[in-house]
């Protein structure tokens, strides 16, 4: 079928980008910085101990040596050890990734069904009082800084109300038991009631602020296109079979808006990641955001370069989902 | 639609006249703009908090109560008062002070990172679509590398590898942001490219630069611009974000997105470090926001009907 | 008042639309009439209001427009204060409608088949509910979904046989996108639709004229033996001449939003009264017509600020002093004969004058 080549082409694609991107991420831990070593050792190193290091890390070699090793060790999985808890990289992204996924997740799932909802009804009650309130809560969604909303939510809820924590993935008193590393999962196999909701609970307010923009571009887009599939020929031949407007607007002009929105999902998922850094800081999430943050302000090279290549890597595989379901959504886009 | 005072000369009157009549469709569509600017309230309120906001940072020295950088530990996390309405940090500084002080460096912030981004895009988008084929392919490829990060991330690797600097947070956001302008300029370049005056230029033997330079450019420049203008908010976002995260501007500098992460650690109590600074970003960001919206509405050729 | 067609008595009708230069009068007191079974064509030029006029008839008029006044008589019912929900039960029941651009007129995200079975099965659920509150009998929700799988079966299979109707196979068309199918195809598919719910009156908003000359006669045939064999009545929206005189027995000409003449075919083109009238038959080519084609001078009034009085009076050969004081009444022609029922407004016939 089309949409399997369509796929298939997309793959190729996106195998091309992700080489793309080991090369940058290469060129921004390798080449750019000027002194790795001394960022390592500290600038009153004896030169010995300098060269000792610079060996160990490959820097003795030529650029090109050092990018074969580099693509090599990433290809047999094998992202190099920590500069700062010297264990394997890999190991510690695969730590801190299903936090992320967790925290991301929640968002998508809070932002697609709100922003949804709230394009929804601010387009078909146009100019009544829930779209002004839907435009209002949209344009400060994309224009509150995140990171200084989240510390504001953090100051109502935890220091003034009390209501909710301040952070972390549930409270430092438990001790939930692991499988897949997904918190909520876990305590939900092994019947932990009580970790499930000291969970939810955490996950409330970095879920909101990290939700927060991705809501609010997407109750944006989505009044946007149901105004304008509003106007479109076709809704005006389902009024005049005589279907009831509720069965106009959910049958005929829904699922035609929701096409556009489908598209910006992808790109509200880089914003998501983006966003993730900021709010795993702020919530002391224990999530890969973190981790590269910790990552980039020690110096810690290889777990930068691994943090970021995996990050972009979700990025990439997140857009080519959306690509497809796009694609098998609209039917003009498969032939 | 006032007739112009006819006090003047007859003659240069009527040449006055003919030219605003041939000029009429162009003059109606200004008018319409206008119109339709006036009608959106909320493109007016941007428009007055972007202008208040550029005043502000133009008259700082002068509007600044105090030295942004004055340190006083003895006033130090004083709560705000008639005399510091914003109150004072831990180092006791005027936190007003630094809030007008750095709406100055957040317009350095906007104004370089949009020179940087426009040219690398304007000059890639131009080439890429100008000479399509494999030049296209190349040159599109890489913008896709680039837009497979998402955008702090990959700014904030810039900014770490380059050292975290002002000037280095200002040189890393452009290297994410010049994709946007890149696809714009792009596609702009392939419809000029197809017009039959470019292919007449050609034959009267313009170079291929020269073409791009005074043809291609100034038509792709103007959607360039209002692109610019929406994501103005965006950039400041990300610029306050590298500052929050110790990876953009350094202390002392009253860089907005610092000044909140200088006052994370005092929240509990002393909330007024975080807050003023966060909300003079949010005010900005949202003028900026609005502003985009009201332009994106008044060239919109649906609503414009 | 007397009531003038026992299926369609419009009187006094007036849209407008509200825009940022101004209110647009697009209809400034429509007057049309039909019987059941009869066929009316509209006529007139681009944004006369002829479009305006069919889709006011449905009441699907958008915002920024709305109706201002006028009665809208089908049957025993003004269509212009019924609610909305009465109204959905003679939308696509008793008057369908097919338009301009068929594959825009189809959503473009479900399947053909399934766009003629969703107005099957919505007519046969707004039947069901009239015959309930005939009865009188407390409301049955809507529709009883335990026989749903056999209303089911029953719908796809008529969606099949009006397929078959339109000379479409059933077969090859109904898991088709409208992205798929052509103009001409399109059309038919919205023809399948439209009647598969047996209307007593079909509104065909220039159902032609997106279409390739040689696709415009095929439907136009398919329409005319369709609804031929249902007696169905028409009101056909369309700018051309030709096509009205070869297919309509009625014909309204309209003018900046006004009925001017409104006769039989004959009374209109062997008696044309109006002046427009005469300047718009003079304008049509015809095979062995030697003379020259004469246009109407002048140019379409602007709809925010038209003309008082006669709104064509800028351009009229005739003028008369009184023209641009008042609008003339819409009147019948007296001395020809009464099945004519030609009407015209113009000063220039005026009895009482």
């Amino acid at each position: 079928m089309e949409l399997g080549s369509f796929i298939i082409k997309r793959l190729f694609l996106m195998v091309l980008v992700i080489f793309g991107v080991l090369i940058i991420v290469f060129v921004v831990t390798r080449i750019i910085p000027a002194d790795p070593v001394g960022a390592i050792l500290g600038g009153n190193a004896p030169p010995a101990t300098v060269d000792a290091m610079r060996h160990q890390l490959g820097l003795d070699k030529s650029i090109f040596a050092q990018l074969l090793d580099y693509l090599g060790g990433i290809l047999r999985g094998n992202l190099g050890n920590s500069l700062v808890s010297s264990r394997p990289v890999m190991t510690d992204i695969m730590e801190f990734l299903p936090a992320t996924l967790e925290l991301a997740v929640s968002s998508i799932i809070f932002a697609v069904v709100l922003g949804v909802i709230l394009g929804l009804l601010s387009a078909v009650f146009r100019n009544r009082f829930i779209d002004h309130f839907s435009r209002v809560f949209s344009i400060l969604g994309i224009s509150l800084p995140g990171f200084w909303l989240g510390l504001i939510m953090i100051l109502i809820f935890y220091y003034r109300l009390g209501w909710l924590p301040n952070g972390g993935q549930y409270d430092m008193f438990l001790f939930p038991t692991r499988t897949t590393g997904l918190i909520l999962l876990d305590a939900v196999i092994h019947g932990e009631w009580n970790v499930f909701f000291n969970g939810i609970k955490h996950l409330i307010l970095p879920t909101f602020i990290l939700g927060y923009s991705s809501t609010a571009s997407i109750a944006r887009i989505m009044r946007a296109s149901m105004l304008d599939v509003l106007h479109q020929n076709y809704i005006r031949t389902a009024r005049a079979k005589g279907l009831p407007r509720k069965m106009v607007i959910l049958r005929h002009a829904l699922k035609n808006a929701l096409i556009p929105v489908i598209t910006i999902i992808g790109l509200e998922f880089g914003g998501l990641l983006s966003g993730a850094v900021l709010t795993e800081t702020i919530f002391s999430w224990p999530g890969l955001g973190r981790y590269i943050v910790n990552s980039l302000l020690t110096l810690d090279y290889p777990a930068i370069s691994g943090g970021t290549i995996f990050i972009a890597l979700i990025y990439s595989v997140v857009n080519l989902a959306v690509d497809i379901l796009y694609a098998a959504v609209d039917p003009r886009m498969r032939s | 639609m006032k007739k112009t005072s006819s006090a003047a000369g007859s003659a240069k009157d009527t040449s006055l006249k003919k030219f605003l009549y041939e000029r009429k469709p162009m003059l109606d569509d200004v008018k319409h703009s206008v119109y339709l600017w006036k009608k959106t309230p909320l493109a007016l309120i941007g428009t007055v908090i972007i202008g208040l906001f550029l005043l502000i940072a133009l008259f700082a020295p002068l509007l600044a109560p105090y030295d942004p950088i004055a340190t006083d530990l003895s006033r130090k996390l004083e709560a705000p008062s008639a005399a510091h309405p914003f109150g004072l940090d831990q180092f006791g500084r005027d936190v007003l002070s630094r809030v007008i002080m750095g709406s100055r460096i957040e317009v350095q912030i906007i104004f370089i990172i949009s020179i940087i981004s426009i040219t690398i895009g304007l000059i890639v988008g131009i080439v890429a679509g100008y000479f399509g084929g494999v030049v296209d392919e190349i040159l599109m490829r890489i913008t896709d590398i680039f837009l497979a990060f998402p955008r702090l991330v990959l700014a904030m690797a810039f900014a770490a590898a380059l050292r975290p600097t002002l000037a280095n947070a200002i040189v890393a956001i452009s290297l994410v942001e010049w994709t946007v302008y890149a696809r714009l300029a792009r596609a702009e370049a392939i419809k000029v490219r197809s017009q039959p005056y470019i292919e007449a230029i050609k034959a009267v033997g313009a170079s291929d630069f020269k073409i791009m330079f005074f043809h291609v450019l100034p038509m792709s420049i103007s959607p360039v611009i209002v692109q610019l203008t929406m994501r103005m908010g965006t950039i400041i976002l990300t610029a306050a974000s590298l500052g929050f995260l110790g990876l953009g501007a350094q202390p002392p500098l009253p860089e907005w997105g610092a000044i909140v992460s200088d006052g994370r650690s005092y929240l509990m109590n002393n909330w007024w470090i975080t807050a003023f600074p966060g909300m003079a970003i949010a005010i900005t960001v949202l003028g900026f926001n609005l502003l985009g919206d009201g332009i994106r509405d008044i060239l919109d050729p649906r609503i414009r009907r | 008042m007397r009531r003038r067609g026992d299926l369609l008595d419009v009187s006094n009708l007036r849209v407008v639309f509200d825009t940022y230069t101004g209110q647009v009068k697009a209809l400034n007191g429509v007057e049309l009439w039909m019987n059941h079974g009869e066929r009316l064509g509209v006529v007139g030029e681009t944004g006369c209001g002829k479009s305006v006029t069919a889709l006011s008839v449905m009441r699907l008029i958008e915002e920024p427009g709305r109706i201002t006044e006028g009665t809208i008589l089908f049957e025993d019912k003004d269509l212009a204060t019924l609610s909305e929900n009465t109204l959905n039960t003679v939308r696509g029941k008793d008057i369908a409608m097919i338009f301009q651009e068929p594959v825009a007129a189809l959503n473009p995200v479900m399947k053909v088949g399934a766009q003629i079975v969703e107005n099957i099965e919505c007519q046969r659920k707004s039947a069901a509910l009239a015959r309930v509150s005939d009865k009188a009998e407390p409301a049955a929700d809507d529709g009883s979904p335990k026989k749903h799988g056999h209303r089911d079966t029953d719908s796809v299979k008529t969606m099949r046989d009006m397929l078959g109707h339109v000379g479409l196979d059933w077969q090859r068309t109904e898991n088709l996108y409208p992205h798929e199918l052509s103009g001409g195809m399109a059309q038919r598919v919205m023809i399948a639709m439209a009647l598969s719910s047996r209307p007593k009156l079909l509104i065909a908003d220039e159902p032609t004229s997106a279409l390739d000359v040689t696709i415009q006669a095929q439907i136009l045939n398919l329409l005319n033996s369709l609804v031929r064999e249902t007696q169905t009545a028409v009101l056909l929206i369309t700018h051309a001449m030709g096509v009205a005189a070869q297919f309509c027995d009625f014909i309204a000409v309209m003018y900046a939003g006004n009925v001017v003449e409104y006769g039989s075919l004959q009374a209109i083109f062997n008696n044309p009264l109006h002046p427009y009238t005469k300047g718009l038959l003079q304008a049509v080519p015809k095979i062995g017509r030697t003379d020259e084609l004469q246009s109407i001078p002048g140019i379409v009034p602007d709809l925010i600020d038209p003309p008082g009085g006669c709104r064509f009076h800028p351009r009229c050969p005739h003028r008369r002093p009184e023209c641009d004081k008042a609008q003339p009444g819409f009147e019948p022609v007296g001395g020809e004969a009464e099945a004519d029922r030609h009407h015209v407004a113009c000063f220039l016939y005026q009895r009482d004058q």
